[in-house]
């Protein structure tokens, strides 16, 4: 996808590959912004913010972009979609969505966080990562799998190894309080 | 999977974990735009992709953006407006090719006129102030039937207080 845009030209800030690209890439920038909209009518300045972004101080973020290590089309939807949450955030009052607000915040002066000896390492990123996206984001397997570039039997898998671990870790840690 | 009642202990066990082992889980690495497009298209290899997990549980929005960029390999494309087009192509500027920036706009300058204003009004209350409590010392003196002198009489009335030592007769 990159190899119709000269990206040294672009950066270089040549008027004519800049509007090549835009006319290639305005499309999927509003489809990622539109993902983060709200509303949908602030698409367009939201697709603004992004282009200034990219354009901005010597084409700096158009430049960190290396195309051997990414596709130029899945780079430029996450730089879009950080980019349009970045700046919703700036217009609006500040607000944390509760989903982000780690539980222990929460509470209301109950409990505090249980104190336990946790081996570093007990479970593995993607362990880890399967089950927040399981149990704190509520996502289907399907989906999950999706994100993870994997088959939903994986999912499944690490799912069960994960559980596995914490049911023997926490069970280890009762007998020991009992003793 | 498991069933219902195994999900809601499995929810628990997973929750438990979480809080704690919260405390102190501040993953410093802050990944950039290249690496979690190159996560996304499973490019990275696994102790770097692992890293990227661990922030991911920390930043739920970046799932979604990874997410996304999966599916914009496949999908196609929502049609951008001309209008749209027109503003973000309008961003670089023909010919020598350079962003088209403003100005910022003329700020108010504080100079030594501007000082020297500000000196002046300040000194002028103060003066009003002196004025306007010596007179009323004065009118309250007089009415008291005090016999010493007030301020504003030895300021604006000089034979009969500023001279006062150069034996000058006050009745004259």
């Amino acid at each position: 996808m990159a190899q119709d845009i000269d990206l040294a030209a672009l950066g270089r800030g040549d008027k004519a590959a800049w509007d090549a690209f835009v006319r290639r890439y305005a499309g999927l920038v509003v489809s990622a912004v539109r993902g983060v909209s709200r509303d949908g009518s602030d698409v367009d300045d939201l697709v603004q913010e992004v282009f200034v972004r990219l354009c901005k101080d010597g084409f700096r973020l158009l430049k960190t972009y290396d195309p051997a290590r990414a596709g130029l089309s899945t780079w430029l939807t996450i730089v879009a979609r950080s980019t349009a949450r970045d700046a919703l955030r700036r217009r609006q009052l500040p607000m944390t969505p509760i989903d982000a607000v780690p539980e222990s915040l929460l509470a209301s002066g109950g409990t505090p966080p249980e104190k336990l000896r946790l081996p570093e390492g007990l479970l593995s990123p993607r362990q880890k990562l399967v089950l927040n996206m399981l149990y704190d984001r509520d996502m289907e397997v399907a989906e999950i799998a999706e994100i993870l570039g994997v088959d939903p039997q994986t999912v499944r898998s690490t799912h069960h190894k994960a559980m596995l671990k914490l049911r023997t870790h926490f069970a280890a840690e009762e007998q020991a309080i009992k003793k | 999977m498991a069933g219902p009642d195994d999900r809601t202990d499995e929810a628990a066990l997973w929750r438990r974990w979480r809080s704690a082992s919260a405390a102190g889980a501040a993953v410093a690495f802050e990944p950039d735009a290249v690496q979690l497009a190159a996560y996304a298209e499973g490019r990275l290899p696994e102790a770097t992709s692992g890293t990227i997990e661990d922030w991911l549980v920390a930043h739920p929005e970046a799932v979604s953006d990874i997410l996304a960029a999966r599916r914009a390999a496949r999908a196609a494309d929502l049609a951008a407006s001309d209008a749209v087009i027109a503003r973000a192509t309008a961003l670089v500027a023909a010919g020598d090719a350079q962003i088209l920036t403003f100005p910022p706009p003329a700020g108010r300058r504080a100079g030594w006129r501007t000082a020297a204003m500000w000196s002046g009004v300040a000194a002028s209350l103060i003066v009003t102030s002196m004025i306007g409590f010596t007179l009323g010392n004065s009118a309250y003196l007089s009415l008291a039937g005090s016999t010493a002198p007030a301020l504003g009489q030895e300021l604006f009335d000089p034979p009969t207080g500023l001279f006062n030592s150069l034996d000058e007769d006050p009745n004259t």
